[in-house]
């Protein structure tokens, strides 16, 4: 596999104390006074740390070392304050029954084993950032978001939609928004903003079929199957195959994310399209991992992953063309199946 | 008094798009008499024409709410982490007596 776990992308850094520590004696004023106000903030940093530490609603606090650490808790039926009651994590020690709460668990921990096993990411930050997550948000709530800082789940009305939790594309997809938030950080509108649906997309479905071990020819490419409800037909949410998710149904209508440039949504609804145009480069991946054939997060998902990295805030459709041609090129080399397969990908979706 | 709250956003985009209306006598007579109360706080004149966007995040639900009561008149926009404190009692009482 041509991805280097030990590249880091995260945009984080740090000093070793004892390089500061020598630092703080160095003859340069400039670098010794730079070097006492570093140590100044690190002992701010480990008294917030520690206060931190003692509270019951645990902020992301970045470790390099940690371990995988979540923490569910419960909203009760409620919205407001988050994250709520909490009820499971590593330390709390308690039988986890059948449901949200157990499902919230497990997927949070198969998505952090996937970034984790697949690229060596330690967690959205890649320090080891504490996975955060409330369940039972709302009432009969439709609807699953990453908040800036945590993921919520709603439990569905049980009639268009089921329990959020239960899909782990769906987990995975809002645990990747946080991924995207500590790395290319692409703006919520426009074709930035569907690039970022779209990248929180592949890395929920590559977390599925890592999950299973599924090829890429044997894979639904399906989004939210497992949350539609028995009084819908639909059989998910998206589909990052060349068709329809859903046609003419009674309740959704048509599936409304186009495949191609040409059929690109222009209208200010949905943030400028950000859940309707990720159709477009969704089936150019889907493209480039069928023709490559083998397991999609071994061919193609390196290539996307390092994308995050080299992507910026205004990325748009061109730029990610653009930029995941190049990573296949450098990973794989210029001339090869795995390069040419990406750009044919992009191609046959018109960019 | 007429209060329309048309919902956009959500990991589902626009599949879950959706216009609710509330108007007088949808309501029991004590809870209508609670929501004008609730009506008589908001400062209208603040909130129209406002947009509160939450910081970060994706798959946010948004909200365009149109009021338009013997209190006042208002037309305004928020995501859903991001409720403007001053609505936010109204908000509630709506979210608790309507599924939005």
């Amino acid at each position: 596999m041509p991805h280097d776990p030990s590249r880091r992308l995260s945009r984080h850094f740090f000093i070793p104390p004892y390089i500061l520590d020598a630092l703080t004696r160095a003859a340069d004023e400039a670098i010794r006074w730079a070097a006492i106000e570093s140590v100044i903030a690190s002992a701010a940093m480990r008294a917030r740390r520690a206060t931190l530490a003692t509270l019951p609603i645990m902020a992301a606090i970045p470790s390099v070392d940690r371990p995988k650490e979540r923490r569910i808790y419960d909203m009760k039926n409620g919205t407001v304050p988050l994250p709520g009651k909490l009820v499971a994590g590593e330390g709390v020690k308690k039988p986890l029954q059948p449901g949200a709460v157990r499902e919230a668990f497990e997927n949070l921990g198969l998505t952090y084993d996937f970034y984790k096993t697949v690229f060596g990411r330690n967690s959205l930050d890649d320090e080891g950032q504490t996975l955060i997550a409330s369940v039972h948000y709302g009432k009969s709530y439709n609807n699953a978001f990453w908040n800036g800082e945590q993921m919520v789940f709603g439990d569905g009305d049980g009639e268009i939609f089921t329990r959020f939790t239960r899909s782990l594309d769906v987990v995975g997809h809002e645990l990747s928004h946080g991924v995207v938030s500590q790395t290319c950080n692409l703006e919520y509108f426009g074709q930035p903003g569907a690039l970022n649906e779209h990248l929180a997309d592949v890395f929920g479905v590559l977390t599925e079929q890592w999950s299973i071990g599924q090829a890429a020819a044997e894979a639904s490419w399906l989004v939210g199957a497992e949350i539609i409800g028995p009084k819908t037909k639909i059989k998910a949410i998206r589909t990052f195959k060349g068709e329809k998710a859903f046609e003419n149904d009674p309740l959704f209508g048509t599936d409304p994310q186009p495949k191609r440039m040409k059929d690109f949504y222009n209208g200010a609804d949905d943030d400028g399209g950000v859940h309707i145009n990720s159709g477009i480069p969704n089936h150019a991946f889907f493209r480039a991992a069928v023709a490559l054939g083998g397991k999609a997060w071994e061919t193609v998902g390196p290539v996307w992953y390092e994308a995050l990295a080299a992507l910026d805030r205004k990325s748009d459709f061109k730029d990610a063309a653009r930029t995941t041609g190049e990573i296949a090129g450098r990973l794989y080399g210029p001339k090869s199946r795995e390069a040419a397969a990406v750009k044919a990908g992009w191609k046959g979706v018109g960019l | 008094m007429k209060i329309i709250v048309k919902r956009s956003g959500g990991f589902a985009g626009p599949l879950l798009n959706k216009t609710l209306e509330i108007r007088s006598g949808m309501l029991s007579p004590d809870d209508e008499k609670a929501l004008h109360a609730l009506l008589s706080a908001v400062p209208f004149a603040a909130l129209h024409d406002q947009r509160f966007h939450a910081r970060g995040g994706a798959d946010i639900m948004k909200y365009e709410v149109t009021i338009d009561a013997p209190q006042g008149v208002a037309a305004f926009f928020f995501d859903e982490s991001a409720v403007p404190e001053e609505f936010k009692p109204v908000w509630q009482f709506i979210s608790r007596h309507f599924q939005v």
